[in-house]
């Protein structure tokens, strides 16, 4: 192969990229792995355990209980996300103005999920919060929304999709203006009623923006961290820890590195596993992918 | 066509020589600078890490460099969240700053990686109080860092209000269950701790203690004798929980954080906070400090228990760590400084800043709140036998083996935290103390494998 070949021109202008992905995405996932095969505390040099910790990992309850948050913030945001923004995907479509609509809807996406969760913390405490300080006005009793057994995962849910249902409803709106027009005329001309038109015209043509919305929400929801974090940290006694809040004490309030990378290696497959599987459900054969 | 393709190889070569060498800048900026060459008067920069650009340190120094001004401070400030996380990778990279604040059971647990300087031969420890160098010196005997702060743990209570509700400052822990009961027809709480932060369970600790825990450690952690469940461990749990159901702790303690407990005890809206004399910022220039309303307080006594009563938990658990690598003269200005810091001088001025240095015989030449001043007897007084911490303790029995230890660690931390909130009751006690005999039970297990009995 000739130094001056249109091979060896490719491979050096792709070299900065893979040189960074190898160095920020390559090696720390190895790294992680191989770290999650061994018993690896603070700093001192770690010793291969086999799979040692993944068998104390399935075992931990806390781990399941985790798991379980995690499943309910998932699934939760799918499900209340996509018809959510769909609508609002929908109705920003429309063809009067609704510049102020689109901007406070999609507003809460730019904070950070810290500081929404810090917002929602003020509206949810149950001691200090506005929710349980109305209820109480008006004779009712407290909830406790978060900071207890059961219910922090719901709120954490809702926080997320308030978040972001605005950032997935612009993309709905995306693909609602890439729609042909003629498809629905098409369709009123036949008699299709509006239910109709939703399912038989509007949904299979935005098939696409609909998988990329729903991908993202399934990853998010598996990553989901900063929320929780600022809204319980975690507990009281994990009660309230997913998957990442639960891999983050490990690491970093407890230092048992090899038993966080076990967790941090189940979350990568995790996301990694579920949107392959999700994708090939929903891609039919000789749809591309 | 040929030109144009030579020169896309040229740029697509420079463009990766670009990369590599940001790659390769990227390592050298990583490396210990060695400009300094301080010998006498010549300027030395000492780069100093800590969570806040107004901690004692920089106080201090400020006044250690009007008699030193070729020593200058480059402060490093990092946030608390972040800043374990900071050390540990300025450890892995061999980038420590020439020293900083660090917790003692941190530079304890990472003084194997070599990376932190032994400072045996350059402390005295007969200068400090007893008990100083518990938490920060290694099964080896060495010490991992200039002492801070003596934290003395227990309980700060507002007197006034208790006057003001009819109320004696309690003495049993049945008085504490009628004053939870007053509190609370009041509108008001008794204890601010919530169990947002795991961390601040000083004076629930200190209650193990005087309930004759630390009399069972050996059985429970070394010999393996008794279990956890069926110790003064378990009897003191069912005491949270009692104290939980008479309404002593907020209804929402779940989401309360130690600031939050502190905004409450000023508000007050409760009357007591556990807390560590190292963690009063805000407390100790408030008003009802000043006036006298609030008293460091060491709780309740437990008559029914053998355990002594008249202890007192002093730890000092945090202090300043030396790079094992800084040069001899920035260690030299290192040694000279710390020298003025732990001097009459030094004390004076990190106790105008709320710090109480452990300094053996220290007695206060300034002018501090009633509050202040009690806390400098509490840390020079010697009546109250020292104890250490429940953590030291429990790692002790296993020689400061960390590795085996870590999942003993937080369990009673999250337990108590549990009780608080309401997130375990009464009836659940027994399966958690049942999870926590296993863990004991592990990590005695491990340690015999490990020692090879």
């Amino acid at each position: 192969m000739h130094i001056y070949s249109k091979v060896w021109r490719r491979l050096l202008l792709c070299l900065p990229v893979i040189i960074i992905f190898c160095v920020y995405m390559i090696y720390p996932i190895c790294n992680t792995i191989y770290t999650s095969f061994t018993r690896q505390i603070m700093l001192r040099p770690g010793w291969w355990v086999g799979f040692e910790n993944y068998i104390t990992l399935f075992k931990d309850e806390v781990f399941w209980r985790a798991l379980k948050n995690t499943a309910i913030i998932t699934i939760g945001t799918l499900v209340l996300q996509l018809p959510l923004a769909y609508l609002i995907g929908s109705f920003m479509n429309r063809p009067y103005k609704n510049g102020v609509f689109k901007t406070v809807t999609f507003m809460p996406y730019i904070l950070s999920g810290i500081m929404a969760g810090l917002i929602w913390s003020f509206l949810l405490d149950s001691g200090f919060g506005l929710f349980n300080n109305i209820l109480i006005s008006f004779g009712a009793e407290g909830i406790e929304w978060i900071g207890g057994k059961t219910l922090t995962p719901y709120s954490a849910t809702l926080v997320c999709v308030w978040q972001s249902v605005g950032y997935h409803s612009v993309l709905f709106l995306a693909g609602f203006k890439t729609m042909p027009k003629n498809l629905l005329e098409a369709a009123n001309i036949d008699g299709a009623n509006a239910l109709q038109r939703t399912f038989y015209v509007t949904i299979p043509s935005i098939k696409e923006t609909i998988k990329v919305s729903a991908t993202a929400i399934l990853i998010g929801g598996i990553n989901h961290y900063q929320q929780t974090l600022m809204l319980t940290g975690g507990g009281p006694v994990h009660y309230s820890e997913t998957l990442s809040t639960y891999a983050y004490y490990t690491q970093f309030t407890v230092f048992n590195f090899g038993y966080g990378a076990a967790m941090a290696t189940i979350i990568l497959i995790l996301a990694l596993g579920l949107s392959i599987a999700f994708l090939k459900l929903t891609t039919k054969k000789g749809d591309t992918a | 066509m040929k030109r144009n393709s030579k020169l896309s190889t040229i740029i697509a070569l420079i463009l990766a020589m670009l990369m590599l060498l940001i790659f390769v800048g990227c390592q050298q900026s990583q490396a210990p600078s060695t400009d300094d060459d301080a010998n006498g008067d010549e300027p030395i920069t000492l780069v100093y890490q800590t969570t806040s650009a107004d901690d004692v340190i920089t106080k201090v120094f400020a006044e250690y460099q009007k008699t030193h001004q070729n020593v200058s401070l480059d402060v490093q400030v990092v946030d608390t969240d972040n800043f374990n996380t900071k050390v540990m990778s300025q450890i892995s990279t061999n980038t420590l700053p020439d020293f900083f604040w660090w917790n003692a059971s941190n530079s304890v647990g990472n003084f194997g990686t070599g990376a932190l300087l032994d400072l045996s031969s350059y402390i005295d420890e007969k200068n400090f109080v007893e008990g100083t160098f518990t938490s920060s010196k290694t099964s080896n005997g060495e010490l991992t860092l200039f002492p801070a702060e003596m934290q003395i743990q227990g309980f700060l209570i507002n007197t006034r209000l208790f006057k003001e509700l009819g109320l004696d400052i309690p003495e049993t822990y049945d008085d504490l269950i009628k004053a939870a009961k007053v509190f609370r027809d009041n509108g008001k709480f008794l204890f601010g701790n919530g169990a947002a932060d795991t961390w601040d369970t000083w004076g629930w600790y200190f209650w193990l203690e005087l309930n004759g825990y630390l009399d069972e450690i050996d059985e429970i952690y070394v010999d393996g004798t008794k279990k956890p469940s069926e110790s003064k461990l378990a009897e003191t749990m069912y005491k949270f929980a009692e104290l939980r159901e008479a309404g002593a702790f907020s209804d929402s303690a779940s989401t309360v954080t130690y600031e939050i407990a502190k905004t409450s005890l000023l508000a007050e809206n409760c009357g007591i906070i556990t807390t560590s004399t190292d963690w009063l910022a805000g407390i100790l220039d408030s008003e009802q400090a000043i006036n006298g309303d609030f008293q460091y307080w060491f709780g309740v006594t437990f008559p029914d228990s053998n355990a002594d009563q008249n202890v007192c938990v002093k730890t000092c658990g945090n202090g300043y760590c030396v790079s094992a690598d800084i040069e001899q003269a920035k260690l030299d200005a290192i040694l000279d400084f710390f020298d003025y810091f732990y001097s009459q001088e030094g004390c004076d001025i990190a106790l105008q800043q709320g710090m109480v240095l452990p300094v053996e015989g220290y007695e206060s030449s300034v002018e501090v709140t009633p509050l202040v001043e009690s806390i400098v007897s509490l840390t020079t007084d010697n009546s109250r036998t020292p104890i250490a911490t429940v953590g030291s303790l429990t790692l002790a029995a296993v020689d400061g083996n960390t590795d085996i230890w870590i999942d003993n660690a937080l369990a009673v931390d999250n337990m108590i935290c549990g009780l608080i909130a309401g997130t375990i009751t009464k009836d659940e006690i027994p399966d958690y103390m049942a999870n926590y005999d296993a863990v004991v039970a592990k990590m005695i297990s491990d340690y015999h494998n490990i020692v090879g009995e």
